[in-house]
């Protein structure tokens, strides 16, 4: 019995995605997760670490519109990222900059 | 919060929500994208109903600019007895509300989800700051 069937390469490497976005479906949405949370965490941990203070709306809509930039070129190949993720991602970014522009102090923007 | 940045905070969001609809719709349409989101007709409406509260923004904001040079102070008033200068308040803080409800349906399953109670009482927040901003300066006070 077989427990995996191998992706089928002779179409190009976007196949074997696909092939591995359609075996495991949370598999592009945890990636996206991912990217994420490495990008807020690394960058406000960083940035205390320099400046002793973590600006975490910031590094949120850093982290959020990365994501966006990344989910965006999936939506170019059929099976990889629905239309449900691609709203949650843009949601996620207003919600984002929501945060980022009400935590502005009196001296910033 | 203050009144500036209170305003400022709003119209930012609404032009960036604005940018990022924009962009990511312009993206799908000018790349043939199979997952397009111009076919949600969440976003879609959002983005047509931020390009019109825009330009009744600037319309009432030039509307209130003119009314401050048309208004009446009596002699010992501190604030005007006429003009409509709280009106763009409204105008952009309901804009702002619309841009929640879209987080709220996309993101946190609309009002039967269960995080909708937390929008809720972020929008009343937001509305009971606009409030006494709008209170204290058509009495006259600092409304920062």
């Amino acid at each position: 019995m077989t427990l995996y069937n191998a992706p089928n390469l002779t179409t190009g490497i976007d196949q074997a995605l696909v092939d591995v976005a359609i075996a495991v479906p949370s598999f592009i949405p945890m990636f996206l997760i991912f990217i994420f949370g490495t990008i807020l965490i690394g960058g406000a941990i960083s940035q205390k670490a320099k400046t002793g203070f973590a600006d975490f709306s910031q590094w949120g809509l850093i982290a959020s519109i990365s994501v966006l930039m990344i989910a965006l070129p999936l939506t170019l190949v059929s099976g990889l990222i629905s239309l449900k993720y691609l709203s949650m991602v843009v949601a996620g970014v207003l919600a984002m900059g929501v945060w980022f522009f009400f935590d502005r102090s009196s001296r910033e923007i | 919060m203050g009144q500036i940045r209170w305003i400022v905070s709003l119209s930012l969001i609404v032009l960036f929500s604005y940018a990022i609809v924009s962009y990511t719709i312009g993206f799908g349409a000018d790349n043939n994208a199979v997952v397009d989101l111009g076919t949600n007709t969440e976003f879609s409406t959002l983005k047509t109903d931020i390009e019109s509260d825009t330009i009744t923004y600037k319309n009432t904001v030039n509307y209130s600019g003119l009314s401050i040079f048309q208004s009446e102070v009596k002699p010992t008033a501190v604030t005007t007895e006429k003009g409509t200068v709280i009106q763009d308040l409204l105008t952009i803080f309901g804009t702002f509300k619309t841009i929640i409800n879209t987080i709220n349906n996309e993101l946190l399953g609309g009002k039967g989800g269960g995080f909708g109670v937390i929008f809720t009482g972020f929008i009343t927040l937001m509305a009971v700051i606009g409030f006494l901003v709008a209170w204290k300066t058509w009495v006259g006070r600092n409304p920062d």
